[in-house]
């Protein structure tokens, strides 16, 4: 038993140090500051054309101005907190070099691009929430009729969907090990699960057969639901329906990169990388 | 500037850039090539983002048959015209803007500035990006297939325009690229340039009449983003501003010429700053 | 935990091949390529077996693609075997067992772990962390090496910003904090001016000393192993030439010193050949090779007998016995 504890407490030391260099590289790579921002912002166009829409016919779905206003204002968060490069940030380690010197280090490699992912994700949130919240305030219009139960939940929501949006993305990185195509498969992957997630437009406005299957598919975790919840547009089945498919996905994707990882080593370690 | 050298050879100096610009853009391509999985990876690709686009716009109109004075058709159009623009954009600005950090950090610049060649030509056309090379043919396409949906077709003075339009655009967002190529001589980093350019193209993705106000004001007055994929657009589908015809290429060469104004003006202070 | 003295490092029958596969130019070769391929073995590494006890500094020089980093990637558990066993510290390296790769560092020329944007200090920082070194040790160990290194003014400035021969300097402080007790070391002064190279030999020497860790290193650069190594390890083609101390290896393979004279007048070899093997002329100076043992004899004689202008006495150069021991075969 001491043994899991005290695994636990060496990995957190080392997560304090790991996460504390993700934040100053963050920090001092100021030309991200610029993608940031830009693609943060970019929920906000498809909000005014669905502002449009509503103006010309009235409420898409039951979906006034406020609705979409407030979907895509917090939208402009929530993609960029829980959306991951990692994929093509592993992809590029590997075609380098830098993987060598991770796998010797004496901590996961998966726990070093995971606390890198989070330095990164910590300074996007400092930087993005002061422009979010002037975004709204400019928009108007923007409510979101939550207590702070329901707004804990969010957070969890939150944090459960950028560990499993992680997860999934380390799981296709893996991919690189054995081709160079790994950025690409995880690009048709995550385009696909674009229309599956509540990037592309709320799920609610979509044909009832694609809300089904978003329901039970990883998309949403990271996306949509969050969002839903926060718009108070769930009841308490749907909320735990939706932690539910998040958790099992997450589970899902590491025990596959679990296993992945494995199999990953060994061909790094016949080849050379 | 003067190409000495050129006069010298006999060669006219436009041919001797031509000629470069093959040299260039062969190997360009011959490297590329070497990666051929990516390359046919990279088409699939392309024929997926342009379906995807495609069926992403659809959804508004679920609701609607008409956005913005848009239906669905006229709309593709619009987005088929964006991945043109978009595909020369990431073929021939991207790869020379991304190289802009290192021509300054290694002093490649210097070596670039002592060639007898006019450096503008060399640092911004050099090199040429064909991983996404499918795009600008696909954008056409698509295009295309908006048209006959909207049961429209273009009579030959609306092609023309259309053409006139769209080169007008396209050297809009050239002027705009070498704007920014100037601010990284300044900023000694082109870290986030292409992003900057990025973005200002992304937003061209619709009609600017998709966007409201202020925002539609800017698009088409500030950032001339308009001009990238809109008007071409509308000139297509015969529902374009005569007045266009005048003002686009005006536009573009007064922006070209403003743009080269920054250029030389970096170039100056940039070699009096690096001795 | 290994005493000095006891074998700290255990390489036995070491096999490591690559398959390559083999790639022709053209469309028809490509589009063949995609549903048959063609493999060529590659043996980077044929059969090595050599033991390291504790302690010791252990050069490995061989030209470039000898094995040499194949050899060193198979020690710090980078790459596992085809063939053979490897143990470090008495443990198999390829198992990555966290107790392993806490006592062993790799460095390796021209490459970094530094954080590019960040401060040297930064790294330091998150080493200390990744391998929990407490604060006392971690201060103790960061004081050490500033000044073995002269690293004073670097650490604050950001690690993009240094010379190659700065940054070796911190990647070395980055890769030692842990206080590792094995180094692995390749071709740490590779693309080093002369000045670099000096300071990253004068480290590790004064290190080996001081802190008696067991140090692995490959060079293809002579004066890096003459500088720091006792025992020297010749790799070439995957085999290992020659396995002992430098000072054998000159008296097994060079049993001859180089007599240069400068003659009054012109050289030429008749006259010198009864002296000893005339290995170079060039105008009036020439280079001898003559037998250890009969060198002063020699030397002597020449004063004596001709019109000796110069003279002096030189060991052959190692670079020369390593270049002919890799010749032979």
């Amino acid at each position: 038993m001491t043994d899991i504890t005290d695994s636990a407490r060496r990995l957190a030391i080392a997560y304090r140090g790991m996460v504390r260099a993700a934040l100053a590289n963050a920090l001092a790579y100021r030309g991200r500051l610029a993608i940031w921002l830009l693609t943060s912002l970019f929920p906000l166009i498809m909000m005014v054309v669905w502002l449009n829409v509503v103006d010309e016919q009235g409420p898409a779905a039951g979906w006034t101005s406020s609705d979409f206003a407030s979907y895509y204002v917090a939208a402009a968060l929530v993609f960029q907190v829980t959306q991951s490069y990692l994929v093509w940030i592993w992809d590029d380690d590997l075609r380098n070099g830098t993987m060598s010197f991770k796998l010797l280090k004496p901590v996961g490699v998966f726990h070093q691009f995971l606390s890198q992912e989070i330095g990164i994700r910590l300074v996007t949130l400092a930087f993005l929430l002061p422009v979010v919240v002037v975004a709204a305030l400019a928009i108007g219009d923007v409510q979101y009729a939550v207590g702070p139960a329901r707004l804990a939940l969010v957070a969890l929501a939150i944090l459960l969907g950028f560990l499993l949006s992680c997860t999934m993305a380390m799981s296709f990185a893996l991919i690189g090990f054995w081709s160079t195509q790994s950025g690409n498969l995880y690009s048709l992957w995550w385009g696909a699960g674009a229309f599956l997630s509540g990037w592309i437009a709320p799920l609610e406005l979509l044909p009832d057969a694609l809300r089904s299957a978003a329901t039970v598919l990883p998309f949403r975790s990271a996306v949509g639901f969050p969002l839903e919840l926060l718009l108070g547009r769930l009841d308490s089945g749907d909320v735990a329906v939706g932690f539910a498919v998040t958790v099992g996905w997450l589970v899902g994707f590491a025990f596959v990169f679990g296993m992945g990882w494995r199999a990953a080593l060994r061909r790094y370690q016949a080849v050379g990388g | 500037m003067t190409d000495a050298a050129g006069l010298v050879n006999g060669t006219s100096p436009r041919r001797r850039y031509l000629r470069l610009l093959g040299i260039f853009w062969r190997n360009s391509v011959a490297t590329e090539m070497e990666y051929r999985l990516n390359f046919v990876a990279n088409a699939i690709l392309s024929v997926f983002w342009l379906g995807w686009a495609a069926v992403g716009v659809g959804v508004y109109f679920r609701f609607a048959d008409e956005v913005g004075g848009w239906t669905y058709p006229e709309l593709l159009v619009v987005v088929g015209l964006f991945f043109t623009v978009n595909g020369v954009r990431q073929a021939m600005i991207t790869p020379n803007l991304a190289r802009m950090t290192e021509y300054i950090r290694m002093g490649t610049l210097d070596f670039l500035l002592t060639k007898p060649v006019d450096a503008q030509f060399m640092v911004s056309l050099r090199h040429v990006g064909v991983f996404n090379w499918l795009d600008p043919a696909l954008g056409i396409v698509l295009a295309a297939v908006g048209l006959a949906a909207s049961d429209r077709t273009p009579t030959a003075g609306g092609f023309a325009s259309f053409l006139v339009l769209l080169v007008a655009g396209v050297v809009i967002m050239y002027a705009v690229a070498l704007a920014l190529m100037s601010a990284s001589v300044w900023t000694v980093s082109s870290e986030g340039m292409d992003d900057v350019l990025q973005g200002m193209v992304e937003t061209a993705r619709l009609p600017v009449q998709l966007y409201r106000g202020v925002l539609q004001t800017l698009l088409t007055v500030g950032l001339p983003v308009a001009f990238l994929t809109t008007f071409p657009a509308e000139a297509l589908l015969g529902r374009g501003d005569v007045h266009l015809l005048v003002v686009a290429p005006l536009i573009a060469l007064a922006t070209v010429a403003a743009a080269t104004a920054i250029w030389r003006f970096a170039l100056h202070s940039y070699s009096g700053a690096s001795s | 935990m290994t005493g000095i003295g006891t074998d700290c490092i255990i390489v036995d029958g070491l096999v490591k091949h690559f398959r390559i596969h083999r790639r022709a130019a053209g469309l028809g070769a490509s589009l063949r390529g995609l549903v048959r391929r063609r493999y060529d073995v590659v043996r980077a590494v044929d059969d090595i077996s050599f033991n390291i006890a504790s302690g010791e500094v252990v050069g490995f020089l061989g030209p470039n693609g000898a094995g040499k980093t194949t050899t060193l990637k198979c020690l710090s558990g980078l790459l596992h075997p085809s063939a053979g066993r490897v143990r470090v510290l008495g443990h198999d390296p390829a198992r990555r067992q966290p107790d392993f790769l806490g006592a062993i560092t790799l460095v390796m020329g021209q490459r970094n772990q530094l954080f590019w944007d960040l401060p040297a200090m930064e790294t330091f920082l998150v080493n200390q962390a990744i391998y929990r070194v407490p604060p006392t040790q971690f201060r103790a160990a960061l004081e050490r090496l500033v000044v073995l290194l002269d690293l004073g003014d670097l650490l604050d400035k950001q690690v993009r910003q240094l010379s190659l021969g700065e940054r070796m300097r911190c990647e070395l402080a980055a890769a030692l904090l842990h206080e590792p007790q094995v180094l692995f070391l390749d071709e740490p002064t590779l693309g080093l001016d002369v000045a670099g190279q000096a300071a990253i030999r004068g480290f590790l020497a004064s290190y080996a000393n001081e802190r008696g860790a067991t140090i692995l290193l490959t060079s293809h650069y002579m004066a890096d192993v003459t500088a720091l190594a006792s025992r020297v390890v010749l790799i070439d083609g995957g085999t290992l030439r020659y396995d002992g101390s430098l000072a054998d290896l000159v008296a097994t393979h060079a049993p001859y010193r180089l007599v240069r004279i400068t003659l009054d007048g012109k050289a030429d070899a008749e006259t010198l050949a009864p002296y000893g093997d005339v290995a170079s002329i060039e105008g009036p100076e020439a280079v001898l090779r003559v037998p250890r043992e009969s060198t002063r004899d020699v030397a002597g004689r020449l004063l004596a007998e001709l019109p000796v202008v110069d003279v002096s006495i030189q060991d052959v150069p190692v670079e020369d016995i390593v270049r002919e021991v890799f010749a032979r075969d």
